[in-house]
Formats: structure tokens, C-alpha cells, sequence
């Protein structure tokens, strides 16, 4: 009965993953391995990794995701822990304050950065009012990794937040009265405990990263081509087929960073929400 | 098991019903007594007081969809997912909606006000629609170069050259669509540019490709204009409405149409041979083709019109204006783009995508 009851609970979802999940990664299969007369092929798998053009964009998608989640790690790890030490209540209000930019649209986030980066932006008007030399960030490398971080910031601070803030304190104690400093508490005790919200955060960040396509769109002036941007451009110009030959690409490579981080990220507490 | 699968059906058979019923809910909402016209469009480029007018003398109703680029008008087209009767694109694509069989012939005489197009844009249409069977003009106009006269000599921007040459590293805009891309580079290295030669593409693309460095970045439209109309860049490959739009927000940008030649494009109205109501759309036509409702758009969308009443009617001082009404002289030897084939298409694609990666 209780088995009955279950199941019929995750019956929305269940129509809901069908119709919009299991069916149309099918469609991007089958797309991938036919051509335009729907006759098997391996055509499309073949260019996708042989085409130069295709595999730089790659190369630049994976070194953009990595820097992104890296920086996005090291603003936030020492800020989850000096959160942590915060009382409650200034605590949730921080939180929130972190959280806030997500309320806004996308778009204009992605707007005002190029507002304020643009050569002749808020950034550089300052920079010259101060009397400094002005910087070049618009349309480059830099200002998609800008964005980035900027966006996926958050994703990375709150599991390991909530991972951080659930670590018994006793532990730490612990530590400290079995005669180790604060580095070696860190390194032995404290990194050990939080590496689950660490994994989560990654997980978070490089995922959405490496398939992300508007942000370079919006802030590298199209100068520079990501895979997403790539696959983009084939299904705008109907190659259905090409396009989900990078798709499924692309899914390899997604599907291989989450087996990697999963079998890491075994443990509790590494979650988004509490 | 046997009873997760009992289940299982049940969920499926909620789950149809419950399609079932958005479904008619949809259908049903889109269905009502009056006659409607269904049309395809870009985006904003009907005055939206042209439909309530047409459904006030009329009784015809317009429903409307709208798009960005032909690619994407093309796959939905095509997809067989909507039925149109009245579709508006850009010449090279109606060449290729001719050439598989997917448009009607208008019957003109049901178009009085067609009188009213001008004998230089009907002769633009021929390009594509040999016969004049298939087309009525909606808007046409050039592609050239919006200047800052701060910063960029006059005599740069007269020939393509300016974009390639390096003198102005940094400061450029160029159009983010491979067709208008390539047209600089092939223009300027003295090719044609409806060429289907893969050795004259390929010498456009390695230009394109070591261009790139001096491009700011690569936008169109409104994102182009909007960055010189700030001033931070000097020189962008646009379409003309935009130039003026940009000229009026901001003094110190004009307009120009390199003398080694521009490129005219044209966007028609045609209807799909699979049409319900060729009627209503020739009704249609008729209606966009009278004096006062071209007027109306032409004062919405700025580009230039092919109505011959409309421009009778309007100031020297708008006819002067090089962005909207290119002096004849400037677009004497402009090309009209054309449907290049699949085969083409997609090694445009790929030398696109290495010159920008």
C-alpha cells in the first residue's frame, strides 16, 4: 500500500521527466548518430571531435569552467568559514545578502557587467577619474570569466556554507586538545569533514559552466566560441544533426565530471540547502 | 511488480487525459467565430495599430507570430508544427521557399494598391522571384558602415577597406551573421558576393579569421548600434534603419555606403502554398500596400519603403537622408543576396566558425 501511495507521488514528476528529459535526449541520440535521409551513421560523432574549430572551442569551454569553479572555490571556502563564526541571526542575513543578485534577471546582470566593463564603462570613468591607466576586460576572456563567477558565485558558497556550519565544533576541539595547531586542525580535521560540501560546490558551478553559452554570448561579443556556442549556431542554422553530435559530446563530458565528483562527494551534509 | 505496473498505466492514462484536455483547452482558445489571418513575421516590423485597423474595416482578425532570423522562420516553416497564410522574409530566402515548391503564386489583381510599390524595388524582386509571382516588398534597404566623424576619416569609410587594414584595431563592429560578414571580405577582395566558389569563400574566410583581432566584437543590430551610439567603438557594418536610429540618438555618427559596393536586401511578403486563406492575406496585402498604412509603418520602422506614394508624399529633408534613401548612384552595382544552395550554406558554416574560433 505504502509502496502504491509512493509511486503514484511520483507520478507528476514522473510525466514530467518523460516528456521533457528521457524524450528529448533520445531525440538528440537518434539525431547524432543519423544523417539528414535518417540513415545510421557515425558522421556526425566523427566531426565533432575531428573539426580543429570544434575542439578548440572545447579546450576553451573546459579552462573556462576550471577558473571559473576555482575562483569561485576560493572566494568561497574562506568565507563559509568566517560565516560560520558569525551569530545566527547576522548569519541567515548574510546568506541572504549572498543569495540576493540571484533574484535578478539574468539578463541584466549579464547587461550591467558589460555596462561596467565596456571600455568606455563605470569602471574605467573611475579609473580615470582616479588618475590610473584603464583597463581592457570588454569582449574578452576575462569578462566572460567575470560573469561567470559572478553568476555561479552562490552555487558554490552554499553547500559548503551548509556543509561548514552543520561540522560539530566538538570535533575541533577535540583536535585542539590532542595538541595540533590550527593549520594541522585544518588540514586533518576541518578540509576532511567539508570535502562534500567542496565536491557539491564544484559540481554546481563546472556542470552549468561547461554548457553555458549566454554568457559568452553576452559578454565576449562573440568573439570567443564555446561548445554551447557551437551547438547554438548548428541548431539556428537547422544542422540538427551535426548539433547533437556536439550535444552528445558535450553530455560525455558533463556525465564524466559528475561520475568523478559523485564518487568523491560520498558523505553528508554537501548539499545545496540545508 | 504486477501492481507497480497497473500503476504505471493508470499514470500514463491520467497523464494522457490530462494532455487531452490542455490541449482542447488551447485549441479552443485559438478558435473563435471570426475569420482570421495567421501571419509570420520579424519581429516589430508591423506598426501593431495596422491590425486593429485592418480588423476594424475588415473583421479580419491577425494573429502573429514572430521571428529573429530566416534560419529559424525556415525551421519552423518547415517543421509543419504552424500553418501560416502570409509569411514576411529576406530575399535569399524566398529564393529558397520558390525553389522547393512552398509558396503560392499572389493573384494580383485582387492587390489594387499594389500599384503603389515602385517599379525600382519590383526590379529588386526579380533577383529572386524571376517572374513576380511570388512577392510584394514590405521594406528594403543597404548594408554599409555607421561611422563616429570624431574619430574616423570620411574617405575611410568609402571603400571596405577601413575594416581590414588595421588602421582601426579595436574600435570595429562587425555584423554577427555569416552572409553580411562575408560580404565585406568577398566585396573587398573583388568577388562576387553571391560566389559559390570554395577558393574565393576560403580567401574571405582567412581575412575574416585575421580581421578578428581588430574586431571589437562581432553584434548585430541593435547591440551594434547601441555600442557606437556610447562611444565605445567607432565603426560598425550595419543595416540602415539602424544607422539612422543611431544618427538621431547621437550627432557626432553618420552613415555611409562604401563605393565599392553595398548590398541591397529586401524583405517581401509571400504566401504559403499551403495557406487556408490565400484570401485574407491578399486582403491583407492590399491593405499594407494603401498609402496611409505604408506611411503608418514607415513612420514606425524607418527603413526604407518601397511605397512610391508614401515617399511622394514626404520633406526633401527625410528623402536626403542617405540611411533611408541611398542616393541611386550608391547602390547602382549593389548585389542582392542569393540562395547559394545546401552545399554552400554549410561550408559557409564551418569557414564561420573557424574564422571566429
Amino acid at each position: 500500500m505504502t509502496n502504491k501511495k509512493n509511486t503514484l507521488l511520483a507520478g507528476p514528476y514522473l510525466i514530467w521527466a518523460v516528456g521533457f528529459i528521457v524524450l528529448p535526449l533520445f531525440m538528440i541520440v537518434y539525431y547524432a548518430f543519423t544523417d539528414k535521409q535518417n540513415r545510421f551513421t557515425f558522421d556526425n560523432i566523427v566531426a565533432a571531435v575531428s573539426d580543429p574549430a570544434n575542439l578548440k572551442a572545447l579546450g576553451m569551454t573546459l579552462l573556462l569552467a576550471a577558473l571559473a569553479t576555482a575562483i569561485c572555490l576560493v572566494l568561497a571556502y574562506p568565507l563559509a568559514l568566517c560565516l560560520t563564526k558569525l551569530r545566527l541571526k547576522r548569519k541567515n542575513s548574510i546568506i541572504f545578502l549572498f543569495i540576493l543578485p540571484m533574484w535578478m534577471n539574468f539578463m541584466l546582470q549579464m547587461v550591467a557587467i558589460n555596462v561596467i566593463v565596456e571600455d568606455n564603462g563605470v569602471l574605467n570613468s573611475l579609473l580615470t577619474a582616479l588618475g590610473l591607466p584603464t583597463v581592457h576586460i570588454a569582449n574578452t576572456f576575462g569578462a566572460i570569466l567575470l560573469g561567470m563567477v559572478y553568476d555561479y558565485f552562490p552555487f558554490m558558497l552554499l553547500p559548503i556554507f551548509n556543509n561548514v556550519s552543520c561540522l560539530d565544533k566538538d570535533l575541533i576541539n577535540a583536535s585542539h586538545d590532542l595538541g595540533a595547531n590550527g593549520i594541522s586542525t585544518f588540514f586533518k580535521v576541518t578540509l576532511p569533514l567539508t570535502l562534500p560540501g567542496v565536491v557539491s560546490g564544484i559540481t554546481m558551478v563546472f556542470m552549468p559552466a561547461i554548457s553555458d553559452f549566454a554568457i559568452a554570448e553576452m559578454l565576449g561579443g562573440g568573439k570567443i566560441m564555446l561548445i554551447g556556442n557551437v551547438v547554438e549556431q548548428s541548431f539556428n542554422k537547422g544542422q540538427y544533426h551535426q548539433g547533437s553530435g556536439l550535444a552528445l559530446l558535450l553530455m560525455v563530458f558533463v556525465l564524466v565530471s559528475s561520475f568523478i565528483t559523485d564518487k568523491d562527494g560520498e558523505g553528508e551534509g554537501g548539499t545545496l540547502l540545508p | 511488480m504486477k501492481k507497480l505496473s497497473l500503476i504505471g498505466k493508470r499514470t500514463v492514462a491520467v497523464s494522457a487525459a490530462f494532455v487531452l484536455v490542455i490541449t482542447l483547452c488551447l485549441s479552443l482558445a485559438g478558435c473563435s467565430s471570426k475569420p482570421t489571418l495567421y501571419l509570420f513575421n520579424y519581429g516589430d516590423y508591423i506598426c501593431p495599430d495596422v491590425y486593429d485597423l485592418f480588423e476594424e474595416e475588415t473583421g479580419i482578425r491577425v494573429v502573429y507570430d514572430e521571428y529573429a532570423a530566416p534560419e529559424d522562420m525556415y525551421a519552423k516553416f518547415t517543421s509543419g508544427t504552424a500553418q501560416y497564410d502570409l509569411i514576411c522574409t529576406s530575399d535569399y530566402m524566398l529564393e529558397k521557399l520558390i525553389g522547393e515548391d512552398r509558396l503560392q503564386p499572389i493573384n494580383f489583381a485582387n492587390i489594387p494598391n499594389y500599384k503603389n510599390i515602385a517599379q525600382a524595388q519590383k526590379d529588386i524582386c526579380k533577383s529572386f522571384d524571376p517572374q513576380q509571382q511570388y512577392s510584394v516588398p514590405h521594406f528594403w534597404g543597404t548594408v554599409g558602415i555607421l561611422y563616429n566623424t570624431e574619430k574616423v576619416k570620411k574617405e575611410d569609410v568609402q571603400s571596405w577597406k577601413c575594416l581590414f587594414d588595421g588602421s582601426y584595431a579595436g574600435e570595429i563592429i562587425m555584423p554577427n551573421s555569416e552572409r553580411d560578414a562575408f560580404f565585406t571580405a568577398l566585396t573587398y577582395l573583388g568577388y562576387d558576393a553571391n560566389t559559390k566558389n570554395a577558393e574565393e569563400l576560403q580567401k574571405a574566410a582567412d581575412l575574416l579569421a585575421a580581421q578578428k583581432a581588430d574586431v571589437q566584437a562581432y553584434l548585430l543590430d541593435e547591440a551594434a548600434r547601441v555600442k557606437l551610439e556610447a562611444g565605445n567603438a567607432d565603426i560598425a557594418v550595419i543595416y540602415n534603419g539602424e544607422a539612422y536610429l543611431a544618427m538621431e540618438n547621437n550627432p557626432a555618427l553618420d552613415y555611409a555606403i562604401p563605393a565599392d559596393g553595398t548590398c541591397v536586401w529586401m524583405d517581401a511578403f509571400a504566401v504559403p502554398a499551403n495557406a487556408a486563406n490565400a484570401a485574407y492575406a491578399e486582403q491583407f496585402l492590399d491593405f499594407l500596400c494603401r498609402e496611409d498604412i505604408a506611411t503608418m509603418n514607415f513612420e514606425y520602422i524607418y527603413y526604407s519603403t518601397p511605397n512610391q506614394a508614401v515617399v511622394d508624399a514626404l520633406d526633401d529633408e527625410i528623402l536626403d537622408v542617405e540611411a533611408i534613401f541611398p542616393a541611386e548612384e550608391s547602390i547602382k552595382n549593389a548585389a542582392v543576396f542569393r540562395y547559394l544552395g545546401e552545399e554552400t550554406e554549410v561550408l559557409y558554416s564551418t569557414l564561420w566558425k573557424t574564422a571566429k574560433s
